[in-house]
């Protein structure tokens, strides 16, 4: 999935878009999305100014709390110093200065949580754009947000509000989820890998080699267990009636669960780590995917009190 | 996370003052000084600790501020800000503004112009620009009310007197590249060489300037004043500079020579022995007897030695320093006189101060006599005509320097051999040989030395330098 999204922000910043929206559904992996957008970018143009507010909810919007929000951004020394008008003018000089020292006329905005921004909070973000394309600097604005983001795409264009549909809203690219067993096990083969991850931190080690270190000097590989887990998720699926269209893990999910194998599974210190349908299917439950998870069979319930008369 | 100031770098060059650094980061960040003292200021504790002698908004200290960290925020070299306070120049000692650094806003139009100001402006004696050569601007022209070289609220770059509300001067908006014309790295040789004036008047009270500078002096200056004053030997580093930087003719002739100069004074009363009038000195000879006799008789308990005699002398506030002491004892030693016979030379009708006087030049003979022993010169080929009131001075102060190195040295084991050999190599070309003896029992020092250099004269160019034999 961050390989087609690489590809897809190369290919807007090659086209020099304006801005563009990435969405996906609660805890499929944005903000690590951006943190890996902000490393493609700066490896493909370098020095780039890459900068990744997160947007803020808020009552009504302000105009001198949203520059006051870009400046801490940017990293601007003092955010809040000053009218609202004090601070676009400095967000504006900050940023022409910052990119003539980045040696590219680029500037790249990631909003995370974009959902969440006004439309108010559009145009003045717009007046910045002016402002940066008159300095002959590009400005590139990626949307990151939830699937609202589509919505209020639709409203905006509904209302003629092309200034903004045109300018941040154009095109949009969609996260998914781990949809099928291959990219399952694409995934946990870099567990598996020492030199896509390494654990611990310069150890030359690979996750599965440290958790399961006899297993692993044996050919014992997390990759294998992907069809394994890719039914348990399927079972879960099943289990929760017809809720769910189809199984597309969210990476959140998946990482937890991930991490439940390694330190449960990895504490037996077996030899060929076997794991049952169902400890992987409460694995699963416990990592939130479909429903809540079950109560703990440990702890009896709380009875309610019947109030006194 | 580094936060960052809108810094561009085609505004700002080096060796510009803090003043005009923090009024550029004030105007280009939309901010007012308030914003920048909350971020850059150090602590007031940190800051009496640093540098006692200034007032707490006195721009012209630049350790109130941290550097370090505004370079950071500008994502600049440090080096830029290495002239930004008048401290980082000149030494800071007491009575710092009287004589060295002016306290208001003194700034050269055209520099200004293309947004420079320079730290060196606020020097004394500094009436020129290095650079353009115009006289530099202190006051407003229309009400002649100084500026007040303090940080606005809201600083602006033009520049308004705030009795008649004219406007001063401009600060020049050179944000965009290539908006300057001209070229500041001239202005780094002369900075350079007020440095090395201030630097070693910091570090031995005398410097040695080598550099274009025979005589003739400027016209309206005796010559005996010249060498004498910090002040104007600042100023005339920053005409030669302009001379260069204009490409003109130099003034000061084009033979490359070591000029000696002494230390700037610290206080008044040593301004008027600049004067070579015979009867200001006599005044000042007065002045130090008074001032040591009301010293004895308030402290006479405590004078029962020679060196606590001294020491009390030396402490006393607004009292004579050490060079007095050696001033008065090289001169007596140069002229062949006794300190006694020096101060006798007075009118009979002020009997009453001379005797002051002749008391006060056998004290400080006999606590010379009892820790220096003048050996005689041998070939009584001394000609005192040759010796000028300036190079005297200088030289007097050469000797109390390494008297001082000696000292210190001899304190800290140094045998006396390893000092020649170490003053021997350092002031081989420039300075008279010095040898010491130690003598155990009685503690005494021989004082060796060898006659002064001679004043080359500009029509005596070709003659020999001044011959240095041993004279004992």
């Amino acid at each position: 999935m961050l390989a087609e999204l690489s590809v897809m922000i190369l290919r807007w910043m090659r086209r020099n878009a304006t801005g563009n929206i990435i969405r996906a559904h609660q805890r499929y992996g944005k903000t690590t999305a951006i943190r890996h957008t902000v490393d493609i970018l700066r490896s493909a143009y370098p020095g780039i100014l890459v900068y990744s507010p997160i947007c803020r909810s808020t009552l009504r919007p302000s105009e001198k709390a949203f520059f006051e929000r870009l400046l801490f951004w940017t990293e601007n020394m003092t955010p809040c110093d000053g009218t609202a008008a004090k601070m676009r003018d400095r967000l504006s000089d900050f940023l022409i200065q910052e990119a003539e020292r980045s040696g590219q006329n680029k500037i790249v905005f990631c909003f995370d949580e974009a959902q969440k921004l006004w439309e108010a909070q559009y145009d003045w973000m717009i007046d910045v754009h002016n402002e940066l394309r008159n300095a002959q600097i590009d400005v590139t604005v990626f949307l990151f947000g939830q699937n609202e983001l589509v919505d209020q795409r639709t409203r905006y264009r509904a209302r003629s509000k092309d200034h903004i549909y045109g300018r941040f809203m154009r095109e949009e690219f969609e996260m998914k989820g781990l949809c099928n067993v291959k990219e399952m096990e694409h995934c946990l083969t870099s567990y598996d890998d020492p030199e896509v991850t390494c654990y611990p931190r310069g150890s030359g080690w690979c996750y599965t080699r440290y958790y399961f270190p006899e297993a692993y000097a044996l050919g014992w590989r997390l990759q294998q267990l992907a069809g394994q887990i890719w039914t348990a998720y399927e079972e879960v699926r099943a289990a929760n009636g017809d809720a769910l269209p189809h199984v597309e893990v969210s990476m959140e999910s998946f990482f937890s669960v991930v991490g439940s194998i390694f330190i449960d599974i990895g504490d037996r210190k077996e030899s060929s780590p076997r794991i049952s349908a169902d400890e992987l299917a409460s694995m699963v439950v416990e990592s939130g995917y479909g429903s809540a998870p079950p109560a703990d069979p440990g702890i009896e319930p709380i009875e309610d009190e019947e109030p006194t008369a | 996370m580094t936060r960052r100031l809108c810094w561009p770098l085609a505004a700002f060059r080096r060796n510009e003052s803090l003043w005009l650094i923090l009024t550029k980061a004030c105007v280009f960040n939309y901010l007012r000084s308030a914003a920048i003292d909350r971020e850059f200021r150090l602590k007031p504790a940190d800051k009496f600790a640093a540098l006692p002698f200034f007032s707490l908004r006195d721009l012209r200290c630049s350790a109130h501020y941290d550097l370090n960290l505004l370079a950071t925020a500008a994502v600049i070299d440090v080096a830029y800000f290495a002239s930004a306070g008048v401290d980082q120049i000149v030494p800071v000692r007491s009575n710092f503004s009287r004589w060295w650094s002016w306290k208001h806003l003194v700034f050269c139009r055209p520099c200004l112009a293309n947004g420079f100001h320079s730290t060196l402006f606020l020097l004394r004696g500094v009436e020129s620009c290095p650079l353009h050569g115009g006289t530099l601007i202190r006051s407003c022209p229309n009400c002649s009310h100084s500026l007040p070289y303090v940080l606005a609220r809201e600083p602006r770059l033009t520049l308004e007197c705030k009795e008649c509300g004219s406007t001063i001067g401009e600060i020049g908006d050179t944000r965009r590249r290539g908006s300057v014309t001209e070229d500041y790295s001239k202005f780094e040789a002369a900075l350079r060489s007020v440095r090395l004036v201030c630097e070693t008047a910091r570090s031995s009270e005398l410097f040695v300037f080598s550099r274009t500078y025979t005589a003739p002096q400027p016209a309206g200056l005796a010559e005996a004043n010249v060498p004498y004053h910090g002040q104007r030997f600042l100023r005339y580093v920053c005409e030669i500079h302009a001379e260069e930087a204009n490409e003109a003719e130099s003034l000061f002739g084009s033979k490359s020579t070591h000029c000696v100069v002494s230390r700037p004074p610290a206080r008044r009363s040593r301004q008027r022995t600049r004067r070579t009038d015979d009867a200001v000195q006599q005044e000042y000879y007065r002045r130090l007897a008074r001032l040591y006799f009301s010293v004895r008789r308030r402290m006479r308990h405590r004078l029962k030695s020679t060196q606590r005699s001294l020491n009390s002398f030396l402490l006393q506030p607004g009292g004579v320093r050490a060079e007095d002491w050696t001033y008065l004892l090289m001169r007596a030693f140069w002229e062949n006189l006794s300190v006694a016979q020096l101060f006798d030379s007075g009118r009979d009708d002020e009997f009453s101060e001379n005797a002051y006087l002749a008391e006060l030049g056998s004290d400080i003979h006999a606590a010379a006599r009892s820790y220096f022993q003048f050996l005689p010169l041998t070939d009584g080929s001394f000609d005192c005509e040759q010796i000028t009131w300036a190079n005297l001075h200088a030289w007097t102060i050469l000797h109390r320097y390494l008297l001082v190195r000696v000292g210190h040295a001899l304190r800290t084991g140094t045998k006396p051999e390893q000092i020649y050999t170490s003053f021997g190599s350092a002031f081989t070309e420039d300075a008279p040989f010095l040898i010491l003896r130690q003598r155990s029992e009685p503690p005494l020092l021989e004082l060796h030395s060898w006659p002064v250099p001679e004043w080359i004269p500009p029509e005596c160019e070709d003659t020999p330098e001044a011959q240095k034999g041993a004279t004992c």
